[in-house]
């Protein structure tokens, strides 16, 4: 995932503090191979990135009936 | 002259129109801030990602700025981090107002996490335009 944010300078203003990141970013978390990708869905709020991935139904754990 | 009124209005070597309360010992973490002033007043931005305006808290005590917010976190029942950034879910930091500000006249939004808080410098220290009038 990727993305940038740009604060603007005042030129005219006199700072007193300045934290805050501006700029590029980029982070990259590397899955498991049971990952669906066709199963990822995305969410945005209040500046918090929430990513849901699941895993394929074939490697899901399931209980064997035994008889 | 303009460079001179700002000096007069916050010198610098005081700490300028804002200080941080230092001494603190309360939990919550410090959300990044940037703080500027303009002939206006003084501007503060903070970075409190997961804080909606429902749980945010902008107080003035007597010369003190607190900002105070909790992080609201969307976890799926049963699921436990395996990796987490960010643990504690409070942000919390002060900061001491100057007399130049118009503590009365605080104007905060918040958007997509980011807080904004506008203190206007009293009247009588805003520049201003004298007219002249011709004799």
């Amino acid at each position: 995932m990727s993305g940038e944010r740009n604060i603007p300078v005042h030129d005219e203003a006199t700072y007193y503090r300045q934290e805050r990141f501006s700029g590029e970013f980029r982070r990259a978390i590397s899955l498991g191979d049971d990952v669906d990708p066709d199963k990822v869905e995305a969410k945005y709020r209040d500046g918090i990135l929430q990513i849901q991935v699941r895993r394929r139904e074939s490697a899901k754990p399931r209980q064997i009936e035994i008889h | 002259m303009a460079r001179n009124v700002s000096e007069v209005a916050a010198p610098e070597s005081k700490g300028g129109a804002v200080q941080q309360t230092r001494g603190r010992t309360e939990a919550g973490m410090r959300a990044p801030v940037d703080i500027y002033e303009d002939g206006e007043g003084i501007t503060l931005e903070a970075d409190m990602p997961g804080v909606s305006r429902e749980r945010l808290d902008v107080r003035v005590d007597g010369d003190t700025l607190l900002l105070e917010g909790n992080v609201q976190f969307e976890l799926p029942k049963d699921a436990e981090a395996m990796y987490a950034d960010v643990r504690s879910t409070v942000y919390r930091r002060s900061f001491v107002l100057s007399r130049e500000l118009e503590t009365s006249n605080i104007q905060a939004t918040l958007k997509d996490g980011v807080l904004t808080v506008r203190i206007p410098k009293r009247a009588e220290l805003r520049p201003r335009r004298i007219e002249v009038r011709t004799a």
